[in-house]
């Protein structure tokens, strides 16, 4: 019998070697090796094999099911001494977990926020091909999506790159059904519109929704509204455009409601056959044109292929055509920009705000875990090896960073309501798989980061110096030898991770400043006409029939000053009825660019307070004026370099079947019709007016005035709406970006300092329990309570000052970026960046203070005694 | 000692007794196979064996190595005094409970 043949395989003795220790290995290995042999001779080589390695097996389940067992068992000690050490400093933890979870819990809300943000238009099944056709001028300097309404089907019939293509024209209307009558928003659409976009439908076809021209599709939401409980298909509806005659119409489809996510809202949607014929004509530009490419084919060529269509149609020789996918409609602006910086500042927020939490996290359990040297000590005296230590600081740190997480979503689902009302969005906490592991992760990589600095750090020292209290640990810190002086300082990583905190508390709260200083211009700034109650109604066509009696009647209350109205709003600078083209008798030089224009009433000056600055406004006096004088505004006159405008001929479309001549018989002063990121721009008046009406008011016993006005107005125009804003309302929504920009900031702001400040009480309530002794020894030597209070803070005043100093330039480049948008702006003024640093630093001093002034006024007896 | 050990244990520190200074693993299951007809795996020879030990009711000792084992040494087991003083107290607890349980075959017993 030769030995080799006896002996078991490799593999089994190398298996087993790591599976247990010397003693141990050498006992089951030789056992099995003897019982292996003696098979072999038994019952041949193959049988013994399969004995072998089935014992082996079996072993291994052995050790695995033990070893599970004593990490639970160790487990379990660990989650013991963590809760103890939370009892312990239950301050020092509550802190820690509460910063660190809100910290999540912000970047939480950010993160479901911009998931939301980011899922615009997503949900059409056709999104990577479906595209909104938009203009831009030659020079890149105008750019806009109002097109001609015959656009989309002249597309349709002449390119053979678009599945299909639909107009999109909004239209705000009212809907008539059994006497009740709900102004509603909604839209004239091809019938392709149902085969681009996947809007559900709760019932009807899509496909013969619109097979007859009088039909309507209402969203469940209006359906509701209109129908209550019964179903609502096939009833007839009579429509309410406001510009013509109400027509019946069927309903054909009830749409499921349109989710928030999408950029087209609308209640309801019409064939483009009921559309007026203005709007068919390819001189307006009032109609969205969407596109559906065929598969595989890149937009970038029929960019070039449909560039020139504007221009063979009309007279506009600068404008082209080109494609804007949907899925960048919400986010990104024409012209550069939009809602995606605000995406990314939120998400820089989000993550400044989760780094300084995590910061914060590690540094506290760093600072609190020094405080355990005498425990680690112990520990590695009774044997507890190295790997233990290290598993049971990371234990504890993780078993932390979880509680926080799960704190973290309390506070995120409390806070999400009021969240969404703040943004005025729908946002539910939901399952979102990338986020929850991404969170996850973060907590427990905080965890890891934090107690991978004692784990691995601190477990290192030998025990007996550790007992004796003679720390080894702050000498690493301080390598020029005086260990005296460096013992008590704070070590140069914290200070890091302090500065930096600080230093964002400081940009935050600069930033902030600003934001609030630019808002608080804007709101104030004088805008060339009151704002100040001032009704804003949006009149019907049965009101406008009826207005110069409805006028009458409101005159007659003594609150009311003046009423006016006005055909476009007065928020909007449109040039709606023609292009750029105008001109003037003495015309020298060519104008680029357009006009912007309105039709409004004789009152509008007097009830808007408005000025001259040459001529007159509209009179009643002169019979002519509703056909032949407009009014041009200051930044007009100054674009078209005329010295003497009065009495000059002002030429609409020249040289066109339209061409329209008026005289120019006065120049209002500049007023803003759009927001202040805007400049002014050239604007011509018209006698006329619409369906804007400004109610001017007097001051106080508003909501009587506003029933006495409802009652008037339901009196004459029965079942007329009483819908109304105020225009300073009405112009505080031009700023709805800027204001949310704001409340994010100030918030973000709140949680910074919050947190920072967590820190900071926290780390100089360590630095000073380290230092009982010493203050001790100085109050008994002799030094005065105020010194020792400056001793204590100077080390975190001169840190301060220096994550000021850092701060600045970085709000200011940030500031200077984002004022940029604005047309009329603040400057950058040196004060708010002084107060800045001062409001930081007396915040920073008031966290600290209250320790300092107690260990300051301790009895020294009691220091000295301590430990 | 507040808890009994279990089947397992019981059987095996019999057999170590039985063995007689003997008692290392390959005998410790051929003893068994003898006894009982069935073949323990080692796993689960160890497994009873180590909480023994841990238990103190057994000496673990070295031997020397053979050339059988590949050169490994044998280690043998012990029955110590708490281990025998742990029998003992089973067999009084077993002869209390089956005390007054005359007949259990099964053809009576319905």
């Amino acid at each position: 019998m030769k030995r080799i043949d006896l002996a078991a395989p490799r593999l089994s003795e190398w298996i087993l070697r790591i599976l247990f220790s010397q003693d141990y290995y050498l006992e089951r290995s030789g056992d099995l090796e003897e019982t292996y042999a003696e098979l072999v001779e038994e019952s041949g080589p193959f049988r013994a094999k399969v004995w072998l390695w089935f014992q082996i097996l079996k072993l291994c389940f052995g050790v695995f099911r033990m070893n599970i067992v004593w990490r639970f068992i160790m487990f379990k000690n660990y989650l013991k001494i963590t809760l103890r050490n939370i009892r312990k400093n239950v301050i020092y933890s509550f802190m820690n977990i509460s910063g660190l979870s809100i910290g999540l819990a912000c970047s939480l809300l950010i993160m479901l926020w911009v998931h939301h943000e980011l899922s615009y238009d997503r949900f059409h099944e056709n999104v990577d091909r479906l595209y909104r056709v938009v203009y831009s001028s030659d020079d890149g300097e105008l750019y806009g999506t109002y097109l001609p309404g015959p656009l989309a089907p002249y597309l349709r019939e002449h390119f053979p790159d678009f599945i299909s293509t639909t107009g999109f024209r909004p239209w705000e209307a009212k809907i008539v059904f059994n006497n009740k009558s709900f102004p509603s928003i909604g839209s004239y659409v091809d019938p392709s519109f149902f085969s681009m976009f996947s809007f559900p439908f709760e019932k009807g076809e899509p496909k013969a929704a619109f097979s007859h021209p009088n039909s309507i599709v209402i969203t469940k939401n209006l359906a509701v509204k209109l129908f209550g409980r019964d179903d609502p298909m096939g009833k007839t509806v009579s429509y309410n455009s406001g510009v013509s005659e109400s027509i019946p119409l069927t309903v054909t489809g009830i749409l499921k409601d349109i989710p928030q996510n999408s950029h087209l809202q609308f209640g309801f949607l019409l064939p483009f056959e009921i559309l007026y014929d203005w709007m068919k004509t390819w001189r307006n530009k009032n109609v969205f044109a969407y596109v559906l490419l065929k598969k595989n084919i890149i937009p970038e060529e029929v960019n070039q292929k449909i560039s020139g269509v504007l221009k063979a149609h009309k007279h506009d020789n600068n404008l082209n055509l080109h494609l804007q996918p949907i899925k960048r409609i919400h986010l990104h602006a024409l012209g550069g920009g939009g809602r995606i910086t605000y995406v990314y500042t939120f998400s820089m927020i989000a993550l400044l705000v989760l780094f300084i939490a995590c910061l914060n996290f590690m540094n506290l359990s760093t600072a609190q875990s020094e405080q355990r040297l005498k425990e680690i000590g112990v520990k590695k005296v009774v044997g507890c090896s190295r790997f233990q230590l290290v598993m049971q600081f990371l234990c504890e740190s993780m078993i932390l960073s979880l509680l926080s997480l799960l704190l973290a979503v309390f506070i995120a689902v409390l806070l999400l309501p009021s969240l969404n009302s703040m943004l005025g969005t729908q946002i539910v906490f939901k399952w979102i798989p990338n986020l929850v592991l991404s969170i996850i992760s973060i907590a427990l990589l905080t965890g890891v980061v934090s107690g991978s600095y004692p784990a691995l750090l601190l477990s290192s020292f030998h025990p007996v110096p550790l007992l004796k209290g003679n720390v080894p640990f702050f000498k690493l810190h301080h390598r020029n030898g005086k260990l005296t002086e460096g013992k008590n300082r704070i070590p140069l990583f914290r200070k890091t991770l302090v500065i930096i905190q600080f230093a964002l508390s400081v940009g935050f709260i600069g930033c902030i400043l600003f934001i609030n200083q630019q808002l608080h211009h804007m709101r104030n700034k004088d805008l060339g006409f009151d704002k100040e109650n001032i009704l804003v109604l949006k009149a019907s066509r049965e009101f406008l029939e009826k207005a110069s009696t409805i006028k009458q009647e409101l005159l007659n209350h003594p609150r009311v000053q003046s009423i006016s109205s006005s055909l476009l709003r007065l928020d909007t600078w449109e040039s709606s009825d023609f292009s750029s083209a105008f001109s003037w008798s003495g015309k020298t030089k060519e104008i680029e660019g357009l006009i912007g224009q309105n039709w409004v009433d004789h009152d509008f000056l007097k009830t808007l307070n408005l000025e001259m600055a040459k001529g007159r406004f509209f009179s009643r006096e002169f019979s002519s004026d509703p056909t032949d004088a407009v009014i041009l505004n200051e930044t007009a006159v100054r674009i078209m370099d005329i010295k003497e405008p009065l009495g000059k001929e002002f030429i609409f479309v020249p040289g066109s079947p339209n061409e329209r001549k008026k005289t120019i018989i006065g120049v209002i002063k500049d007023y803003h019709t759009e927001s202040l990121r805007q400049e002014i721009r050239p604007m011509v008046l018209e006698l006329g007016g619409g369906r804007n009406v400004y109610i001017k008011l007097q001051k106080g016993h508003i909501t009587e005035t506003l029933s006495y006005i409802e009652s008037k107005i339901k009196e004459i125009v029965p079942g007329e709406p009483f819908d109304y804003t105020f225009l300073d309302e009405e112009l505080d929504n031009l700023y709805k970006n800027e204001q949310l920009l704001g409340h994010l900031v100030r918030y973000g702001t709140l949680l910074v300092l919050l947190i920072s400040s967590v820190g900071m009480f926290s780390l100089a309530s360590f630095s000073i329990v380290r230092r009982t002794k010493e203050i001790g020894i100085r109050k008994l030597l002799g030094a005065s309570g105020f010194r020792i209070m400056f001793m204590l803070t100077k080390d975190l005043i001169n840190m301060l000052l220096f994550s000021i100093v850092a701060a600045w330039p970085i709000v200011c480049f940030l500031m200077k970026k984002w004022l940029d948008n604005f047309a009329y702006r603040i400057s950058l003024s040196v004060w708010i960046f002084l107060l800045s640093g001062l409001m930081a630093l007396v915040i920073a001093l008031l966290t600290v203070s209250y320790q300092s002034i107690k260990a300051a006024a301790a009895n020294p007896v009691d220091s000295l005694r301590y430990e | 000692m507040p808890k009994f050990m279990t089947r397992n244990e019981e059987i095996i520190l019999l057999t170590i007794l039985k063995l007689k200074g003997n008692a290392y693993g390959v005998n410790i299951r051929k003893q068994i196979y003898k006894d009982i007809g069935d073949k323990w795996s080692f796993a689960s020879i160890y497994q009873p064996l180590d909480n023994l030990v841990r238990k103190q009711f057994v000496r673990r000792i070295k031997g020397d190595p053979t050339a059988r084992r590949g050169g490994k040494s044998k280690f043998y087991y012990e029955v110590t005094p708490d281990g025998k003083r742990g029998l003992q107290k089973l067999k009084k607890a077993h002869e209390q409970v089956w005390s007054g349980i005359l007949d259990i075959s099964l053809e009576n017993g319905k």
